[in-house]
């Protein structure tokens, strides 16, 4: 009888990690970015800087992992040499650390949840959407300047034409804000929950993807809706455009083609493998696309499909090109952080050392 | 499998009861509480007799003897056991196999809210999965997650002069206390090993149960509280509930 107690013990634990499972470790996946010499890997506990020309590591930040900071959203560059990360952890922060060296140099500690999306750069003031559903709008060393509250949580970056800042919230609603002020210029509810970022075209259209299954086009100056276009399945990522193409993808893996000034799907949808949920790459002559399921693929202007690179693993993240080399980061796979060629032939990996 | 036949269902069920409800994630979940707690009722009641007629047996006279007489023949002890088991009805697996059977609908329930609430992007990305046999309720993205003074996808606490206290957690472990103590039947068998047990639990429940509160999304805690409180509203209507227990310093009665 005297076993009893343990059990109950072990009972509770077990209870205590089903809990623990339930909330998700893991939260979202890995992210990155890169200027000239180097690509920034936000890689759960690190984020590492690795050189371009060889996959090798420079820094990681922090040295010692820390059980409060989680690092996946993608990195933010800025003129002035720092690099922006929030934190997907328990800590809230947004770090603003030195590119080049890894050093840290200032901190936001104001948000009320985890940080999901990266921030926007504008004439020295930082756009910085919380998974908290605020836009915070910070100075280069952190300082709070003004927020403006959603109520949503915002999980994509803000993209700018310079004359205003526009901002999709997973309420459905896009925003176009004035810069520094963030007063709201005007706002459209798209109907459907809004996970990726907008692209802007030259000519002033916004275009965006929506759960709603379907692409809007707006005018982004006034926020009239141009065209819209259905999909089979709910768009998770940014859209690519391409001359006069916009590319989208859906969650059943199935790939569009509009034409940029009416909407008309260019071809048929084609389905080269799995869920798509990072953004397409345009890159050369393709547009690049990751699948849920470890593939990588160029699709050119006439929906052709070139197999570039397949893992075992899973890629979420969108690819990045740099230079002759596109970037993947996928997960459950030995290598953080893969770079191929036009060919789709592997130039190096990059392993963190264990440190 | 568990995907398929526990998960999905559940966060359908959940996120058709919120579109039903007017687009409120917490009486959402009280009413899906409530609708499981229905479902489950017979189990419930199966357990909490099994569980009261295996205490009442600790006070039997003749179970006592036995323990007494054969405390050093495990096998003979087991036979005996069994005998009173046949004799009185009572089936000693009765009050643990709903438990058992209960435990992954538990578990399921507990995915499906935080699935729901989507806070993260896998979450987001499952959610999206579980409902695309509907794509009415894929339009339901991102769920209110404000309830009363809550975020239900974040741990609750009101702040009071400064301090960040944690109001939901403390209904928490209050409420699991006096479930534990309403509906734990008491022994007046000093060696009653299982009483004492009993005992344990009810401290160590609420404790359990309150650092969950602490710690994850606040929807689990209106999980928490709509459950122990129908357990209480079941418990009392099956006329088992021993409300003298909760008044400190009175000498515990046994369930009748």
């Amino acid at each position: 009888m005297k076993i009893k107690p343990i059990l109950f013990i072990l009972f509770s634990l077990l209870g205590a990690v089903l809990l623990t499972s339930c909330s998700g470790a893991s939260t979202t996946w890995h992210n990155l970015s890169v200027d000239e010499e180097l690509a920034y890997i936000a890689a759960g506990s690190h984020i590492y800087a690795v050189r371009l020309s060889d996959g090798t590591e420079v820094w990681r930040y922090p040295e010692k992992a820390s059980g409060k900071t989680v690092f996946y959203a993608p990195p933010t560059l800025t003129d002035d040499g720092q690099l922006l990360i929030g934190s997907a952890g328990t800590d809230h922060s947004l770090f603003y650390l030195d590119a080049k060296s890894g050093t840290y140099k200032h901190q936001f500690e104001g948000a009320l949840a985890r940080w999901v999306a990266a921030p926007l750069v504008l004439d020295g003031y930082v756009y910085a959407p919380g998974g908290d559903g605020i836009l915070y709008l910070l100075d280069m060393q952190g300082k709070l300047l003004k927020s403006f509250d959603t109520g949503a949580p915002l999980w994509s970056q803000p993209v700018t034409d310079g004359k205003y800042v526009y901002l999709a919230a997973l309420n459905h609603h896009l925003y176009a804000l004035q810069p520094q002020t963030l007063d709201i210029v005007w706002e459209k509810d798209l109907g459907g929950a809004l996970v990726g970022s907008p692209v802007l075209s030259p000519d002033g259209a916004l275009y965006i993807g929506s759960f709603a299954s379907k692409v809007t086009a707006i005018e982004a100056v006034s926020g009239k809706i141009l065209w819209e276009a259905p999909t089979d399945g709910p768009v998770w990522s940014g859209l690519g455009l391409n001359t006069d193409l916009v590319y989208a993808a859906d969650l059943k893996g199935k790939i569009y083609a509009f034409d940029a000034q009416s909407g008309q799907r260019r071809w048929n949808p084609i389905q080269p493998d799995g869920p798509i949920l990072g953004a397409p790459l345009p890159w050369k002559d393709l547009m690049i696309f990751t699948t849920e399921t470890g593939a990588v693929v160029g699709v050119d202007a006439d929906g052709k499909v070139k197999p570039l690179a397949s893992y075992q693993g899973k890629i979420y993240a969108p690819a990045v090109g740099a230079g002759d080399l596109v970037l993947i980061a996928p997960l459950e796979t030995d290598f953080l952080l893969a770079a191929i060629d036009v060919d789709g032939i592997q130039a190096w990996t990059f392993i963190p050392e264990k440190k | 499998m568990w995907e398929a036949l526990i998960i999905t269902p559940l966060t359908s069920l959940l996120l058709w009861i919120y579109d039903l409800v007017g687009n409120n994630f917490g009486v959402a979940i009280i009413v899906f509480t409530i609708l499981i707690r229905v479902i489950t009722w017979p189990l419930n009641a199966q357990q909490m007799k099994g569980a009261a007629a295996m205490q009442e047996l600790q006070n039997d006279k003749e179970w006592q003897a036995i323990q007494k007489k054969y405390k050093d023949d495990r096998e003979k002890l087991a036979q005996e056991q069994m005998r009173i088991y046949k004799e009185k009805g009572i089936n000693p697996f009765g009050s643990c196999l709903p438990t058992l059977i209960q435990f992954p609908i538990i578990i399921g329930l507990y995915q499906s809210i935080i699935r729901a609430l989507a806070a993260t992007p896998l979450d987001l990305l499952k959610l999206s999965r579980s409902i695309s046999i509907n794509p009415d309720l894929v339009n339901l993205i991102p769920l209110n997650s404000k309830f009363l003074w809550m975020d239900l996808s974040r741990p609750e606490s009101i702040n009071i002069f400064g301090f960040a206290f944690p109001s939901l957690a403390l209904i928490v472990a209050i409420t699991t206390y006096i479930q534990s103590k309403l509906t734990t039947p008491t022994s007046s068998n000093p060696n009653d090993q299982s009483a004492a047990m009993s005992r344990q639990m009810t401290i160590m429940m609420p404790l359990m149960l309150g650092y969950f509160a602490l710690t994850f999304a606040s929807g689990l805690s209106v999980y928490f509280i709509t459950s122990n409180l129908l357990g209480i509203v079941q418990y009392a209507m099956m006329g088992k509930a021993n409300w003298r227990n909760l008044i400190p310093g009175t000498k515990q009665t046994p369930a009748k």
